[in-house]
């Protein structure tokens, strides 16, 4: 019931982010906050194999949606998941500040690795230019929205108080 | 068993991380060279993407439709305003072309006469139970015009200066009980005695000492006669409406309804009589 929960907050935001890229007019300034919610998931540490799970189902539902090529995706989001969960955990610092930081960070990997992933299956050729900047600006709005995102996951899956104790704020 | 338990969450992690490989290869093949399987996985995708666009572009819609008629409601604001603003510049001028009209044929129709004219304005109006003008004042008194002066507009008579007092006077209309004229039917000029009936109901005159021999029908014009040296010749009074022919008696009757429509006669004219121009 938690993780079908989880699911539809992140559908919820599946739609917004196509409503918000809609209203924007320019894609590369709409934020991905599926991204966000994934990271926070990880943040709060959902579980490995549970999160993936949710991962992935969200991952294809926004390949569906944003009409990606189905699995790029569905690959990426657990991806940076799964990886953004190993570094949080070893990383002893939390707050907004960092919060931001490590969210832009993790944009940019999964915006690489979608890059790469392209390259590698659709034999896409990029002007990378334009990827850069578009990684860089997608990057910065998905970082500025995490704190939101971050809030309204904790609306939904409450962090764990050892969590909350063990890290440093910054 | 054992090992697949601890090891479970591991190899979920793989399995999940590795589908996306496969839906990569279906997509991403040539057409021409995909077998079921990579169908099944392109079917797989087809209405769950539908459901997700339809419901994104349903939100995306009710919002920017939100969006658009918050600026139509602040549009129609103006719009209504500037109409509101139009509207009265319209009446306005409308009623300038009116007044214009107006005043142009009185000119006109003050040329036309030979005697002297004293322009004047209808300042009161006193009106009976049914809401008829049976009296008027005008802003012209002593010194200027005397009683029994006739009254006219462009479109023919008034009635005739009854009382005057200061700078004011009292106009006894046509259609009064106490009012009468001389006059005849323009087209065959048969006289009479033109008097008020005093129908508070209704603006009507009525000819009396009308010989029975002339032939007089509705839609005649009745004018002034002049044989009373109080009426100018010429003024047109009104038109027959009805005519009622007496069994007995030299006379018959005709009523005639004013061609002045005393209930919003503005401006007039008081004829001075014996001074030309």
């Amino acid at each position: 019931m938690k993780n079908l929960g989880v699911v539809a907050a992140g559908y919820f935001l599946i739609v917004a982010q196509s409503v918000l890229g809609n209203l924007i007019g320019r894609e590369s300034m709409s934020p991905n906050l599926l991204l966000a919610f994934m990271l926070f998931l990880g943040a709060i540490d959902y579980g490995s194999a549970r999160g993936t799970a949710v991962c992935f189902v969200l991952g294809y539902l926004l390949d569906v949606t944003s009409g990606a090529v189905s699995g790029i995706h569905t690959f990426v989001v657990p991806a940076t998941y799964l990886v953004f969960r190993a570094v949080y955990a070893r990383i002893m610092l939390s707050g907004i500040v960092f919060q931001i930081l490590l969210t832009f960070l993790a944009s940019l990997a999964a915006g690489l690795m979608i890059v790469a992933i392209r390259t590698l299956f659709e034999r896409s050729v990029f002007s990378w230019r334009v990827a850069a900047e578009t990684l860089l600006v997608n990057s910065v709005a998905t970082a500025l929205v995490s704190p939101v995102v971050f809030r309204l996951g904790r609306l939904i899956v409450p962090e764990s108080p050892r969590k909350k104790e063990e890290k440093v704020v910054v | 068993m054992e090992f697949f338990r601890r090891y479970r969450d591991f190899f979920i992690c793989v399995v999940l991380l590795g589908l996306p490989f496969i839906f990569l290869q279906a997509n991403t093949k040539d057409p021409g060279k995909q077998n079921a399987f990579d169908r099944f996985v392109l079917r797989l995708s087809t209405p769950i993407q539908y459901v997700t666009s339809t419901v994104a572009r349903t939100v995306s819609d009710v919002w920017g439709s939100y969006v658009y008629l918050v600026d139509v409601r602040e549009e129609n604001e103006f719009l209504r305003m500037e109409n509101n603003r139009l509207r009265k510049l319209g009446g306005k001028a409308s009623q300038l072309e009116t007044d214009n009209a107006r005043l142009r044929a009185m000119l006109a129709f003050r040329d036309s006469l030979k005697v002297k004219l004293v322009a004047a304005q209808v300042i009161g109006k006193n009106t009976s139970s049914y809401f008829r003008v049976v009296r008027i004042v005008i802003d012209r008194g002593q010194g200027a015009v005397q009683p029994g002066m006739a009254v006219v507009t462009h479109e023919g008579l008034v009635g005739q200066v009854d009382r005057v007092w200061d700078k004011f006077s009292d106009v006894l209309l046509t259609v009064d009980a106490k009012s009468s004229v001389d006059v005849y039917v323009e087209r065959n000029k048969s006289r009479g005695l033109l008097k008020g009936t005093g129908d508070s109901s209704r603006y009507e005159c009525k000819i009396e000492y009308l010989l029975k021999t002339d032939e007089v029908q509705p839609g005649d014009v009745v004018v002034t006669s002049g044989m009373d040296t109080q009426f100018p010749e010429g003024v047109v009074v009104g038109t027959v409406s009805k005519v009622r022919k007496r069994e007995f008696g030299l006379f018959q009757e005709a009523w005639v309804e004013p061609s002045v429509d005393l209930s919003r006669v503005k401006d007039v004219f008081v004829l001075v009589p014996g001074a030309g121009k």
